[in-house]
């Protein structure tokens, strides 16, 4: 949802060359902001030949020279990257600009509607005519349609449409079914109407609520963390659950691979609780196969209230071969954190 | 984060490094230190080093210390912090150390230190390790972290990572003393980020509070893991996780 506006942030914050040029006011401040006076310490070199109290030597090392610059694009890259942290500085929607019933909202930018069409009711003829036409290039004319069946905790789907059901949903036995989480992210995209099982459409506030209510295996911190991933683009699934099986069961335990197996080797022996291992996430790969899936890119360790205590930030160190990402989802937040094992070498 | 090695500050920096490998100017730090007759006076929290310029400049080149400013040509006053004295008087064994017209030697010296500071034994296990390394470490609180490590002089290269020290209070105690809540961590990553920093984690393993100065060392290890934030935006093409994990 945040993803347009992000975009934009990112691009105004890269400041190209000609806007540069524009703003150098602006960016020297900025940049003089970013390498702050006293968190960044000129030194004294030592090693220079010329006096020591070459103070200047700092202030010019700072302004970093054209040419210096050009000598590290790699770094400067990196660096710059790494400066705009894609959630440091948010962007955010003034409600101030909007009157409350103005249809322009951009909140949640191009994945929800903005342009909506408009027809005046004319009741002589009992129709309406349509006196705006808005023709979008990303209008959702494709909607899918599941049915929840409480049964199993999942919706099947009953009319596909659209290519995201390529990594989204599970197969059993031919037969398409979503988790509620996955529901969630689609309803509230409308790419997916949900129907009960009395045909009844339910509204966003029921598969919210049904995401919160953990007995359908997911909760409000896993359901923010899964859409935050998905509308990044990543393929996300439920940790250890086939994507495609022809069998006829639901909750299966097979499909599980080495790396699995160790990982759920190592949750025993450290007595960690299992259900925190939540998603298995593959990169956004558009030769994504159901069948044939590969193993997950990473695999998502939902951390509660409390930083990762020793046992869990261990598992990782445990399980090398398996990327685990510890995630951190707070009110506003969906955090990621490694904590790689280094070794510090032994310098000259 | 991912750092590509050290970032040297100017396009000599690297080869200045090279050609001067810390161990060597440290070597030469001892000898000279060693001869003088120079000790240090305890001052505050910190110790004070009266030099003349041979040590001044050895004293920079291997950032110990902090040179004060005075307009005395030759005489220098250095700064040095309490880890700083230790190790040199103990690990490197060249400085003396003076409080009230006495000499302190090793035991004295240490037990001086921990009635000013009870959690020095710890912080001085995480600093030797890291010297012992030939690491340069400068004090981190202006990025709100205990220290900064540099591959060598801090006027040649940047710090790659900022260093939290932890411990276990007691030996049943299930969780280390920092980053106890989220914002501990989210702190941390956020204010060295901004500086390009990885964030290293330095746990002190198997200490005792009435572990002795031997028993400190002999017994005590200390564990390096670094704390990385992934940023899933910037990550979808074609980054490398066994990179990432290095």
């Amino acid at each position: 949802m945040a993803t347009v506006s992000k975009v934009e942030g990112e691009t105004r914050r890269r400041r190209k060359g000609k806007e540069r040029g524009k703003n150098q006011e602006r960016s020297r401040k900025q940049n003089s902001f970013l390498l702050e006076d006293d968190s960044e310490e000129i030194y004294f070199n030592p090693f220079q030949p010329s006096s020591p109290n070459s103070k200047k030597e700092g202030n010019t090392r700072r302004r970093r020279k054209g040419n210096e610059r050009g000598a590290n694009p790699v770094r400067s890259r990196q660096q710059n990257s790494f400066l705009l942290e894609d959630d440091s500085d948010k962007i955010h929607f003034n409600p101030f600009l909007h009157s409350p019933n103005s249809s322009s909202s951009s909140l949640y930018g191009s994945q929800i509607r903005t342009e909506v069409s408009k027809a005046r009711w004319v009741e002589e003829i009992g129709m309406a005519e349509v006196i705006e036409k808005v023709n979008l290039g990303n209008e959702r004319t494709e909607v899918s349609k599941a049915r929840w069946v409480e049964e199993i905790g999942m919706a099947e789907v009953i009319e596909k449409k659209g290519s995201m059901w390529v990594t989204t949903g599970v197969i059993r036995n031919s037969k398409l079914y979503c988790h509620i989480e996955e529901i969630g992210y689609l309803a509230e995209i409308g790419a997916l109407v949900l129907f009960d099982e009395g045909d009844n459409v339910m509204g966003l506030r029921d598969i919210y609520t049904k995401c919160a209510n953990r007995k359908y295996g997911c909760s409000w911190e896993s359901f923010k963390a899964y859409r935050h991933l998905k509308s990044l683009g990543y393929i996300v699934g439920r940790h250890d659950q086939p994507w495609s099986l022809k069998h006829n069961k639901i909750n299966p335990n097979s499909g599980s691979t080495a790396d699995t197996d160790l990982l759920a080797g190592r949750i025993e022996e450290l007595q960690i609780d299992a259900a925190n291992l939540i998603f298995d996430i593959h990169r956004p790969n558009s030769k994504f196969k159901k069948t044939d899936p590969g193993n997950p890119s990473f695999i998502i360790f939902l951390v509660g209230d409390r930083p990762p205590s020793r046992k869990e930030v261990g598992l990782e160190k445990k399980c090398k071969s398996v990327p685990l990402k510890f995630c951190h989802v707070s009110h506003d937040n969906v955090s990621f954190f490694s904590f790689p094992k280094v070794s510090l070498p032994v310098l000259p | 984060m991912e750092l590509s090695g050290p970032r040297w500050k100017g396009k000599n920096c690297a080869q200045i490094a090279n050609s001067k490998p810390m161990s060597e100017i440290i070597a030469q730090l001892q000898i000279c230190l060693s001869n003088s007759e120079s000790a240090a006076l305890p001052i505050g929290t910190d110790f004070l080093l009266e030099t003349v310029p041979e040590l001044t400049d050895l004293l920079n080149r291997t950032s110990f210390g902090r040179q004060l400013k005075t307009s005395n040509d030759r005489k220098k006053c250095f700064q040095l912090s309490p880890e700083e004295t230790f190790y040199l008087h103990h690990s490197l064994k060249c400085l003396k150390v003076s409080i009230n017209n006495a000499n302190l030697i090793d035991v004295n010296l240490w037990n001086y230190m921990r009635s000013r500071n009870e959690l020095f034994p710890i912080y001085y296990r995480a600093y030797m390790h890291l010297r012992s390394k030939n690491w340069v470490v400068k004090l981190g609180t202006k990025n709100g972290v205990d220290y900064v490590v540099y591959r060598h002089h801090p006027a040649l290269v940047h710090s790659e990572y900022a260093v939290i020290v932890d411990w276990k209070k007691e030996k049943g105690e299930k969780e280390g003393e920092r980053l106890r809540v989220w914002s501990d961590l989210h702190c941390a990553i956020r204010a060295c980020n901004g500086v390009a920093k990885a964030v290293l984690l330095l746990n002190v393993m198997g200490y005792e509070v009435t572990f002795s100065l031997p028993e400190l060392l002999e017994r005590t290890t200390v564990d390096e893991m670094q704390i990385t934030r992934w940023l899933p935006s910037q990550c979808r093409d074609d980054c490398q996780l066994e990179g990432n994990n290095g």
